[in-house]
């Protein structure tokens, strides 16, 4: 705080401003100004604000695009991959860490070249058919683990190190069972970690486009962001809907981020150290 | 920012868990306690076995098959005619393409750098509203493929929309999305967007690390804000600098989701990931066919992120 009057910076303050007015506000200002507008208006002139504003537009999209069924396929897919995934995560991460069992080096390794192999999304298709994981519901939440596992792995094996062996060895000695230790005593321990990696895993499993793309095909079965996008291919020229619709599926997620922006950048930031 | 995440990733290979003499340690849990602890790492260990090693590893095996995905149609194992294929009869789309991709991912790969170093320089100042630029600039990271194309696509609307009405003022018109000329530019433009949040960041925190003593010296001694980061900001911060550009150029080599909302890789955008989606997933589904492209794009992939890692691991080494 001494330095403050050494290092601030007018020039680098207007540059902020206008940079981020221009390329990352006002695109944003744009879409919701759009979603307000009626059709007549967004042909006719689509950069005034909009009169008179059309909140209707964010009815039809959602009952236009079923949206309806597409969120709620978010939430069940969303939820369910991310609590799997955290749950597979801390059960291989904590014995591995202690070297409970043996070939714990050969687990940490291929988890460690799990993060260097590239997604083999063809391979992954064709075993989803064999597996009968091919556009069902079960099938999608498999096939969304892996991610947040492997992230989940790297991260909580180095929060673990943080916990005392001496802990897990007075809990075995008066009696304490191995899962009622790991979720009453060691769980809370890790939380900022836990939700970190989930908070990661949630979006990356929220916005996938490829996923829906290959491993569905009916509509029923669709998250929001295939839902969207299909509603795009549809209603190529209707702006306003669309508008309205992309609102939709961003919010949720600008609102999250707003909350939980710490996390976020945690998350991100830990899971691009596997280089 | 980083918190308490795992450093030494950051350099090399992650240290395994501290070696214990003996291999594993057993005594603490025993009996049905450890029963459970086996039987508590099977999903987990399972799953990243089927879903995570397998595909991983199986992409160059499916390359020799003539696989098409659709049931019924029997797999035959065809040796490298996909390969002989891909450099025979399809070569002039695979050669577009791998000139696409490298388009593409130098282009991604360094004004993204070049512009992240500029934004984390400017954010590095004490200026007010700090936390909200940085959080505004890596918004895109949670927008997520569909919202961030169909955005841009909203804007580049050929007709009418603001990017459209701005070049009218200037007597041009373009299709954007959909010029030959501007596709490709534009989806550069777009990924940089969604991904330059996060190079900033790893600058950032490469930035806070430098001691202040070292800003306040070269500044007492005059040097202009310029020769600062040339001589003091930039060659303190390498660690950073590889990173990030690997992570670009491995990335964006490897993009093809936004490309696939953006333009679905028509006009000059067929990134090599792009046309192996298109192969595998599009129309007849040549699976056989899409894993050769899959196997090329990888063979690039080391090619460029292999010897750039020992550039950039040698230049650290020089400079620190």
């Amino acid at each position: 705080m001494r330095h403050r009057r050494l290092n601030f910076s007018v020039g680098a303050f207007v540059f902020l401003v206008l940079f981020c007015a221009i390329l990352y506000l006002a695109p944003l200002i744009y879409l919701l100004n759009v979603a307000l507008e009626s059709a007549h208006q967004f042909l006719a002139n689509p950069l005034t604000l909009p009169h008179p504003i059309m909140w209707q537009n964010f009815v039809n999209a959602w009952r236009d695009a079923t949206m309806g069924v597409y969120f709620s396929n978010s939430v069940i897919y969303t939820g369910a991959a991310t609590i799997l995934a955290v749950a597979c995560a801390v059960f291989l991460a904590f014995p591995v860490e202690r070297r409970y069992v043996r070939g714990s080096n050969a687990v940490y390794l291929s988890m460690v070249l799990g993060f260097f192999l590239p997604i083999g999304i063809i391979p992954l298709f064709i075993e989803s058919q064999m597996l009968h994981l091919y556009n069902n519901r079960i099938g999608y939440i498999l096939l969304h683990i892996q991610g947040g596992l492997t992230l989940g792995f790297i991260f909580f094996v180095a929060y673990f190190k943080t916990i005392p062996r001496e802990l897990d060895e007075s809990a075995a000695l008066d009696g304490c069972g191995y899962l009622r230790y790991l979720f009453q005593i060691v769980l809370p321990l890790i939380k900022p970690a836990l939700a970190t990696v989930g908070i990661y895993a949630a979006v990356a499993v929220w916005n996938d486009l490829i996923g829906p793309v290959v491993f569905l095909a009916n509509n029923s079965l669709f998250p929001l962001t295939r839902g969207l996008f299909t509603f795009y291919g549809s209603y190529q020229s209707e702006w306003t809907l669309l508008a309205a619709g992309i609102f939709i599926v961003a919010s949720p997620l600008i609102l999250a981020f707003i909350i939980l922006q710490r996390n976020f950048i945690e998350g991100s930031l830990s899971g691009s150290l596997k280089l | 920012m980083v918190g308490r995440a795992p450093e030494e990733p950051a350099s090399g290979a992650p240290a395994p868990p501290s070696p214990r003499r003996g291999g594993a340690r057993t005594g603490v849990f025993q009996g049905r306690q450890r029963a459970a602890m086996y039987f508590s790492m099977l999903p987990g260990a399972a799953i990243y076995l089927v879903l995570g090693i397998v595909p991983s590893a199986a992409t160059a095996i499916i390359s020799l098959t003539n696989y098409t995905g659709v049931p019924g149609i029997p797999a035959n194992f065809v040796g490298i005619q996909n390969y002989v294929q891909a450099f025979t009869i399809e070569w002039p789309g695979v050669a577009h393409s791998i000139i696409d991709t490298l388009m593409f991912a130098s282009a991604v790969t360094v004004v993204q750098n070049v512009l992240a170093l500029l934004v984390a320089e400017m954010l590095r100042r004490r200026v007010p509203g700090v936390a909200f630029f940085r959080a505004l600039i890596f918004l895109p990271a949670v927008l997520g493929v569909t919202v961030i194309g169909l955005l841009w696509a909203l804007i580049f609307n050929p007709s009418g929309g603001p990017a459209a009405n701005f070049l009218r003022l200037f007597h041009v018109s373009t299709a954007f999305f959909g010029s030959n000329t501007w596709a490709l530019p534009l989806v550069i433009f777009v990924q940089i967007w969604s991904s330059l949040g996060f190079t900033v960041l790893v600058y950032l925190s490469g930035m806070n690390a430098v001691p202040v003593e070292l800003f306040e010296v070269a500044q007492l001694d005059g040097g202009s804000a310029w020769n600062i980061f040339r001589f003091v900001t930039f060659p303190m911060i390498a660690p950073s600098v590889t990173v990030d550009v690997l992570l670009a150029a491995v990335g964006s080599l490897n993009v093809y989701d936004l490309i696939y909302v953006l333009t679905d890789g028509l006009y000059h955008t067929n990134t090599l990931g792009m046309f192996m989606f298109n192969s595998a997933f599009q129309g007849s589904g040549n699976l056989g066919f899409g894993a050769t492209l899959s196997m090329m794009l990888f063979t690039i992939t080391l090619a460029v992120a292999l010897p750039l890692q020992r550039y950039l691991r040698k230049r650290e080494a020089r400079i620190l």
